[in-house]
């Protein structure tokens, strides 16, 4: 150890296990004072190397302190907290040791020096995420856990061979750039299992397959640390990777595409996760100094607002116990703190201005426009748009409008209003004062997100949207049961609306909607259902027709085992057979 | 005196001469003592065992040769004396309260059992064809007597059967490669017979020597295709036996297999290496494999026990010094971790219930939190996850296989981890999530929370600080091998 140094990630491990052993009021203090240290160790630390320790000849590094690591740390320490003031009142220690482990391994990632050390932290968070879905204790949840155990220590064992291919070619464990090894092995190896934890498709379909089977509460810690610590461990060692630009485009998309079609609340914001970590990747793989500052500026807002949303979804989870869209509405009268509390995260990850969201995705989309890169810039803005619709518009409309179906439903406990209001004003304060946020990102920011053009052309592009999203209700509705409930739109939109919809939209609407038949089911539904096809059959048959036919040669290697000894005999001395023959023709 | 032995030589064997001494004062107390009151053997049985390790102490930088090379007494003999003993130890911890469910007499188990650990120590310093043959037979035989040790269990008297005709075939195809050894170098000393063959054009009978050596410690390792008595074997023993035969049995059989190959056989180097590495793949992947389906735990165990051999060919192929260091330090955790595992199935050993099938698992961690922890823990470490002691382990044996340019094996390696942990996490969910099974405490008692915090411990520490085990193992590796004779240590 080089200076005395408590690492805040073993602070929460470590101390995750007091709570088991405290009752009530001790115990809650207990679940908000751990994260509150390590927040507040966080915010007190200064750069540099820290916790430096030998081991098979190695420097294992578990503090290395920087600007980057450092801005990470601020908000997974941060979301901790948030997480855990949400889930005050479960009353389950193994949920709340599993998430704080989590936490605690998520900031032991961030702060590694060396692979060594990312490697154990990286597996402890795979695991201790995995226990957090395992917890729910329902079927779906107990498979769709071990699913995730599954594909994690896939990513897990690509990390491992990397790095011992890494250590054997440099002799060095150091985690930085990898960019001057790129088109090695290692580096390949090293990049796939990030862009596992990152949810990159076709590696992705874990993650909304995991994470709306987790508890409530669980969900709210997910959404925060596998793929924000992929991100920051992609940003640190494969920065200007070319194929990532291409790559997280693409995702923004396909998040998006995909939630069209989804109905479960929590699996269509887990899609809009895909999609916005999309922008993040495309930025690391833009690799300029604005890019960087706008991948990790949006890294630090998403993880704020993705999980203000999740805690929304969670709260109307827990209270009606419903998760799909069409069994829900007319939730506003029961759950209006939590309906607005939500709308704060639904504007902020739809950029708005004066949201969190704004000030950063617009450096993202605009570190593209200065690489003079058309395409991708075209394809953020598309994905902006449809985030907008999905998460800003038709989850919210269905979920707390549309039609009223009687649902008793009140305001979910005060600790969650607590959590998600806390998260609430961390998007605003961004959103406004964008500099608190700046002024902690690893290079210098000259960017300013509030210029006339660019306020314009957003409030334009939503503007729009909402206008489509009205206009293309039917559309998208998420099954055909669930209409409209035009009744609460026009006694909200005042006569003025209500005249103009019955005249001169009534007209358009019958046209546009002839328009959205062609584009909306036919296009856009086509290649989504195209594309779930694929993952299902493609990607999913392949793993479990891999699964089976282990299955199947297992069987038959237990009924090779006949109990008869003289059996037994003959395999061994054909053993020796086929020694011989080896020793014959191979040596 | 005999000629050629001197006194000192009697004082190079007093471990063997202590443990000797204590399994047949066991013997003379279990006649003594009342028949109610003979659970008391177990504790004269570890106080030999503690003698004997005690008297290990004066040795720890000892080196020389004992009876003219009849023996070893070095530190690579010391670090596998040490494994066996503590095997010993825990397994007689784990037997007290088994024994007594069982109702079978502790007289004879507890001497068989020090028997079978004097067989393995002389296999570890045994450098001469006879000496090694002898410390086999001494432990195999115990092994077959103990393994049908539950007199009126089927089970038991067919595993103690299928072991013993088994076992007598694999040795006779042993005996038979050592005894063309013998013919074509004219000597039963391994390291006079590696200077013989130093330099020898390959001789086809001296290949198919190696073929059935390798055949028949192949058997003694579990290594496939020489397994098939493993399953039903481990199966049907006491289970305390089944982890004594699992840990102790094979370190043993490895330490004899380094001594063999290693020591006697390095001019045939390129040919064993390319058995082992057939061995090791094929190993790995149907131990694995075979483990996937199994319903009962024991007999699962017994797959994945014959999986670790395979992983632990890795680091014979390998056969660098640190190949080889990473092979006694993976035995040695090994050890460890397969000991608590069968622990907790003895825990759940009761009357009425065997505790052996997969469904008595069922909700464990709510009946005893502890137990349930332990075996996640052994699971875990078995698998090789971080931070356990069993992928310290791993990452080594692999490790060692990269440096010897062996990556293939490697990678190998690595994807039948992945595939192992699907039966291991099975366990870990089956024991945390299922709802319980039994409603009823396991049997736990003092011995068996003792030998579970000693492997809990001992998972834990090494998986957090591996350093002294790697340097104890190191300079043990290093010693192989008499001054002047070159051995295949690369």
């Amino acid at each position: 150890m080089t200076r005395e140094w408590i690492h805040p990630g073993l602070l929460l491990i470590a101390g995750a296990w007091i709570l088991p052993f405290c009752k009530g009021r001790t115990k809650r203090a207990v679940m908000i004072l751990l994260p509150a240290a390590a927040l507040v160790e966080c915010v007190v630390m200064q750069p540099g190397t820290y916790g430096v320790v030998r081991l098979l000849g190695q420097e294992v590094i578990f503090g290395r302190v920087d600007r980057l690591a450092l801005v990470f740390s601020y908000v997974f320490a941060l979301v901790a907290l948030i997480g855990m003031v949400y889930s005050l009142h479960v009353n389950d220690d193994a949920q709340h040791v599993a998430a704080l482990t989590y936490a605690g391994a998520a900031l032991g990632a961030v702060f590694a020096g060396d692979f060594l050390s990312l490697f154990l932290f990286w597996e402890l968070m795979a695991l201790s995420a995995a226990i957090l879905v395992l917890l729910r204790r329902r079927p779906a949840a107990v498979a769709a856990g071990f699913r995730y155990v599954l594909v994690h220590i896939f990513g897990g064992l690509c990390l491992l061979a990397g790095i011992v291919l890494h250590w054997s070619h440099t002799g060095s464990l150091r985690f930085g750039d990898l960019s001057p090894y790129a088109g090695s092995a290692a580096f390949t190896l090293i990049l796939i299992a990030f862009l596992v934890n990152a949810a990159v498709p076709p590696l992705g379909a874990w993650l909304p397959d995991a994470y709306p089977e987790a508890t409530a509460t669980g969900a709210v810690f997910l959404t925060a640390f596998t793929t924000k610590s992929a991100v920051y461990a992609l940003i640190r060692g494969f920065a200007g990777t070319e194929i990532l630009v291409w790559w997280g485009a693409a995702m923004a998309v396909y998040g998006v595409v995909y939630a069209v079609l989804e109905n479960d609340a929590r699996r269509l914001l887990a899609y809009h996760i895909i999609s916005q970590v999309g922008y993040m990747i495309c930025g690391v793989g833009l690799g300029t100094e604005l890019a960087l500052n706008g991948a990790t500026a949006h890294a630090f807002a998403h993880i704020l607002y993705k999980a203000l949303l999740f805690m929304g979804a969670g709260a109307v989870l827990q209270v009606t116990g419903l998760r799909k869209l069409s069994d829900m509405g007319g939730l506003y009268k029961m759950m209006p703190r939590t309906l607005s509390l939500y709308m704060v995260g639904a504007f902020a990850i739809s950029a708005v201005p004066l949201f969190s969201g704004f000030v950063t995705k617009s450096m993202v989309v605009s570190a593209a426009g200065e690489s003079h890169r058309a395409a991708i810039y075209l394809l953020l803005t598309l994905a902006s748009s449809g985030t907008f619709l999905h998460t800003g518009l038709k989850l919210p409309y269905y979920m707390f409008f549309g039609r009223d179906r009687g649902l008793r439903a009140e305001e979910p406990p005060r600790n969650m209003l607590v959590a998600m209001g806390l998260a609430a004003v961390a998007c605003v304060v961004i959103g406004v004062v964008p500099v608190v946020l700046y002024s902690q990102l690893p290079y210098r920011v000259d960017y300013i997100p509030f210029t006339v053009r660019h306020v314009t052309a957003t409030l334009g592009l939503l503007g729009f949207t909402a206008l489509g999203f009205f206009l293309l209700l039917k559309q998208l509705d998420p099954e055909p049961v669930v209409s409209l409930d035009t009744d609460w739109f026009y006694r909200r939109g005042g006569t003025a609306v209500q005249n103009f919809a019955q005249g001169a939209l009534a007209r358009l609407e019958g046209s546009v909607s002839r328009l959205s038949d062609v584009v909306m089911q036919r296009f856009v539904l086509g290649v989504g259902a195209q594309l779930r096809d694929i993952d299902l059959r493609g990607v999913d048959a392949m793993m479990v027709g891999i699964g089976r036919l282990t299955e199947e040669v297992s069987c038959d290697l237990t009924l090779a085992m006949s109990g008869h000894v003289q059996r037994y005999a003959l395999i061994m001395a054909a053993g020796i057979l086929a020694g011989v023959a080896l020793a014959v023709f191979g040596l | 005196m005999p000629p050629g032995i001197s006194a000192s030589d009697f004082y190079n064997i007093l471990p063997e001469l202590v443990l000797t001494s204590g399994a047949l004062v066991v013997l003379i107390v279990d006649v003594l003592l009342p028949k109610e009151r003979r659970g008391a053997l177990a504790w004269v049985t570890l106080l030999a065992i503690g003698a004997t390790l005690a008297s290990l102490v004066p040795f720890r930088s000892t080196h020389v040769e004992v009876a003219q090379g009849l023996l070893a007494v070095d530190q690579f003999a010391l670090f596998f004396k040490v494994v066996f003993l503590v095997a010993a130890a825990i397994t007689v911890l784990m037997s007290v309260r088994y024994l007594e469910i069982e109702g079978a007499s502790p007289g004879e188990y507890y001497f068989l059992i020090l028997c079978a650990t004097l067989g393995m120590m002389i296999m570890a310093g045994g450098i001469d064809l006879i000496t090694i043959f002898i410390g086999l037979e001494t432990m195999a035989v115990s092994f077959y007597i103990l393994a049908g040790f539950i007199k009126p269990s089927h089970r038991s008297n067919e595993a103690a059967v299928k072991y013993f005709l088994l076992g007598a075939f694999s040795l006779g195809i042993l005996l038979y490669g050592m005894s063309l050894m013998y013919g074509l170098s004219g000597t039963t000393n391994l390291r006079v017979m590696a200077a013989a063959f130093a330099g020898q054009e390959t001789d086809a009978r001296l290949v198919l020597a190696v073929i059935l050596v390798v055949a028949g410690v192949g058997f003694k390792i579990a290594a496939v295709p020489f397994h098939m008595w493993a399953p039903d074997v481990y199966e049907g023993a006491p289970t305390p036996i089944t982890a004594f035969l699992s840990v102790g049995s094979k370190a043993a059989s490895f330490a004899m297999l380094i001594r063999i190959f290693l020591e006697g056989l390095p001019s045939m180097g390129h040919d064993w290496r390319l058995l082992f590495e057939a061995l090791a793949i094929i190993t790995m992947t149907v131990g694995n494999i075979a483990a996937l389906t199994q319903s009962n735990v024991k007999r699962m165990l017994a797959y994945s026990s014959i999986a670790h051999a395979g992983y632990v060919l890795i680091g014979i192929v390998a056969g660098t010094s640190r190949g080889i260091t990473a092979t006694l330090v993976y035995l040695f955790i090994y050890a460890f971790m397969q000991l608590g595992a069968f622990a907790v199935i003895v825990g759940l050993r009761r009357a009425d219930v065997a505790g052996e099938e997969l469904k008595d698992f069922g909700g464990l961690h709510a009946r005893n939190p502890f137990a349930a922890f332990a075996m996640l823990l052994f699971m875990l470490s078995l698998g090789g996850i971080p931070p356990t002691a069993g992928f310290m382990g791993k990452f080594w044996l692999f490790s060692a296989a990269i440096d010897a340019h062996y990556n293939w094996l490697a990678v190998i390696g690595v994807l039948n981890s992945a595939v192992s942990l699907y039966y291991y996490v099975r366990i870990v969910v089956f024991m945390y999530v299922k709802k319980e099974a039994l409603g009823s405490e396991p049997a736990t008692s003092p011995t068996l929370a003792v030998v579970l915090g000693v492997a809990v411990a001992a998972t834990l520490v090494l998986g957090v600080y591996p350093r002294l085990l790697f340097e104890l193992a190191d300079a043990s590796a290093r010693t192989l091998g008499a001054a002047g004779v070159t051995t295949s240590l690369r």
